[in-house]
């Protein structure tokens, strides 16, 4: 795939030398990044999810648009409902819709 | 069919999404791991051990 | 028209390829990696299906994936929000694989496969909901699709009429009926998303009546299930949302102790507890069906995702509800959803018309007789070529009627996790005391797991208490019916203790060469059944290629392996003996 001459070979051999010196260390520096990540970041969040207006009940899957995501809202059950199911909105997507991972 | 559409960046994907669903509380930790996802080199983490299913 | 649909980073990966409207190449990737389940990056899987059909990969108009990333990171996240900061630990594990790959998937099929054009995202639920719906025998369905949980979806139902296909109701996550019944499995001892089956082998021991199960009442406390069949799951039993475990102290409690250890022996207790969650199963999925049934008015159902394999239940449909026919596609998991997702781009987004029919699950790798005879003599191994297909027939019915365990290696793959007599080890169910030789000589299976049973399909219910007409999905071994009474002696290896048996009915169209052995066997011995297992050593996945075959043999103690059109005798290979058991795994 990719030109093999001598001096990508050198650095292709550098690289994997530096890592193995540095794979201890990375491992460290993952578990300091991702618990910043997860201390300050999800905590952040966790904040604003826990403050947000009632317990989040998050769009549909299968729904496009905030609009009908709040018409979910409105339907969520409570437990004195008969039913625990959610209607899903029967609104055909565009193509883009389906191009975006979300 | 076959025309090649512009890639767009996941940052670009996520930011269409939190806007779409309005889903702010998701921007910290976006944010977050965004700053370190440049900085974490991810190797050697297996996928969750099997004991567990839905995280 | 080329579309590839892809599963992965979950469980079981796997590609399937579209082309014109017909699936021409499907297949898991845990058949080449060798580990089950892998749900990594479905590579040798795209380049098997490629290859199958003479393609490369700019050839292809379309990727179709089968489930929408994003969304499922949100759930993923709001669980993590919503319990920090007791989530790091997992957190910590899962997330470099998200950042790295799982988001990233428009990258990732660039880089691996070099593939640029456009790759379409579906709703998981959508992807089960497609791969049981397009591939049916039927141009208008209802549909029913339970698993763990996709993005946010654990159940869904919805309706499909010719090209159209949507899904009208939801229940979320944490609620979810496959998740309930992997707490069980986990409570039970066995490993989640592997050994849910154990469960329901298990569950045919326990006390079936729901009034006399001491646990079904405590089983019915764990979930709110209403008269139409939606739920909710009591969040203080269940720990999974926020942990790497998944009863809590609570469950266990109420179900009289702390999980089994899996080297710990099986209770009774155990043994009621596995009835309790199947019954409690039934009686979620059967209300489902009503209420289904209910909102649609079609005699039709199609059911898709994990709960969907489960037989027992399967078996009970057309007699519990009021649908008169129902289809599973044999890959029902989260496998079969690539075939789902390549499926629903081209009709319901393109709208091209139905033309396919998933009759014939055999879309795996297969391997001509060249092939098969250069691997033999390079290995240097002893062989037979059968002179004639009669003389397969006849030579391997005879071994099956004289108790020898044959291993049966013949065609392309099966698609999904059954053998269904192309990667299969037969033998003589007309034996009652077989079912304890296999487990001797090579399968070494837990002592209440039952084996399958295959039978031409016209000829089942001549065994068999089953529907009549049998449901198609009996095709693929999932069904479980009772054994008439009259020949459960003779046919105790594949008997079940409750005396069911999760049949395959064999239709000649599908594989004419098992069906006629199957036809040869009852011949010589009079009962024309076969015990089909699948061809693996315990813990790996079923053998791909005639090297694993012919490993499989000489690690387990298979007499003779029928591989394409040629015998090979373990007792004339014993140089390449080796123990498999001593590496099995579960």
């Amino acid at each position: 795939m990719q030109p093999n001459g001598p001096i990508r070979n050198l650095l292709r051999k550098l690289n994997n030398g530096l890592l193995v010196v540095l794979k201890p260390l990375q491992i460290v520096n993952n578990f300091l990044f991702l618990a910043v990540a997860y201390f300050v970041g999800v905590g952040i969040s966790s904040l604003l999810y826990r403050m947000g207006p009632g317990k989040k009940m998050p769009a549909s899957t299968a729904s496009s648009s905030p609009s009908e995501a709040k018409s979910l809202k409105a339907d969520a059950s409570t437990d004195t409902t008969d039913t625990y199911w959610r209607k899903l909105p029967q609104v055909s997507r565009e193509r883009n819709a389906w191009l975006r991972p979300f | 069919m076959t025309a090649k559409k512009k890639s767009r960046t996941l940052l670009h994907d996520i930011w269409d999404f939190l806007r779409e669903r309005k889903a702010w509380w998701l921007l910290p930790i976006v944010v977050l791991l965004s700053l370190m996802g440049v900085l974490i080199v991810a190797s050697s983490v297996p996928y969750l051990a099997p004991f567990i299913y839905a995280l | 028209m080329r579309i590839l649909g892809l599963g992965c980073h979950y469980h079981d990966a796997s590609a399937a390829l579209l082309i014109d409207g017909q699936i021409v190449a499907a297949v898991d990737e845990e058949r080449f990696t060798r580990m089950k389940h892998d749900p990594s990056f479905p590579q040798q899987a795209v380049e098997y299906c490629l290859r199958q059909a003479g393609i490369g990969i700019d050839d292809l108009d379309a990727i179709a994936f089968y489930e929408k990333p994003l969304v499922k990171f949100e759930r993923l996240l709001s669980q993590h929000a919503g319990h920090y900061p007791f989530t790091f630990g997992t957190f910590r594990k899962a997330m470099p694989s998200w950042i790295t790959e799982k988001l990233r998937l428009r990258r990732l099929v660039k880089k691996k496969l070099g593939f640029e054009g456009e790759v379409f995202f579906l709703d998981h639920h959508l992807s089960h909901a497609a791969g049981a719906f397009y591939p049916s025998p039927f141009d208008e369905a209802a549909v029913l699709t339970v698993d763990g949980v996709g993005e946010w979806t654990t159940t869904a139902l919805g309706m499909g009429r010719g090209t159209r296909l949507e899904l009208t109701h939801e229940i979320r996550f944490p609620d979810s009926i496959g998740l309930l019944y992997s707490t069980v499995t986990a409570y039970l001892g066995f490993t989640v998303n592997n050994s849910e089956y154990k469960v329901m082998g298990l569950s045919a021991y326990g006390e079936k009546n729901r009034a006399r199960n001491p646990y079904y009442l405590k089983m019915r406390e764990v979930i709110d299930l209403k008269a139409d069949g939606s739920f909710r799951l009591v969040r203080s039993y269940f720990d999974y949302e926020h942990a790497e475990r998944m009863p809590s102290k609570k469950f266990c409690d109420l179900f009289g102790g702390p999980p089994r250890k899996p080297e710990e022996p099986v209770t009774r207790r155990h043994e009621d507890v596995a009835a309790a969650v199947q019954l409690v199963t039934e009686d979620a999925v059967f209300a489902m069906l009503r209420e289904l049934h209910r909102i649609t008015q079609c005699p039709n159902v199609v059911l898709s995702g994990g709960v969907a394999l489960n037989s027992v239940m399967n078996g009970k449909i057309l007699s519990e509800t009021p649908f008169q026919n129902v289809w599973i596609q044999p890959n029902s998991g989260d496998g079969g959803s690539s075939m789902g997702a390549a499926l629903f781009v081209y009709h319901a987004l393109m709208g091209n018309p139905r033309s396919y029919r998933l009759e014939n699950p055999f879309l795996g790798p297969g391997y001509t007789s060249q092939e098969v005879e250069a691997f033999l003599q390079e290995r240097g191994i002893v062989y037979h070529r059968f002179p004639s297909r009669e003389a397969l027939l006849q030579d391997t019915a005879r071994r099956i009627a004289e108790n020898e365990i044959v291993g049966w290696f013949q065609g392309r793959a099966e698609w999904g996790p059954r053998a269904l007599g192309a990667r299969s080890i037969l033998s003589n169910a007309g034996n009652p005391e077989m079912r304890d030789i296999l487990n001797l000589k090579v399968k070494h299976r837990e002592a209440f797991r039952p084996f399958a049973p295959s039978v031409c399909a016209e000829e089942a219910a001549t065994y068999f208490e089953c529907d009549t007409p049998l449901p198609p999905a009996a095709d693929f071994m999932l069904m479980v019916y009772p054994v008439r009474p009259e020949w459960r002696d003779r046919l105790a290896a594949v008997t079940h203790v409750d005396g069911s048996g999760r049949l395959q009915a064999v239709q000649r169209a599908q594989h004419p060469l098992y069906y006629d052995l199957i036809r040869a066997v009852g011949e010589v011995t009079g009962v024309g059944v076969v015990i089909n297992t699948s061809f693996n050593v315990r813990g790996e996945p079923i053998v791909a290629t005639p090297e694993q075959a012919y490993r499989c043999m000489m690690g387990t103690a298979i007499d003779c392996l029928v591989l394409e059109e040629f015998l090979i005798l373990r007792s004339e290979n014993l140089r390449d003996a080796w123990d498999a058991e001593a590496l099995a795994g579960d």
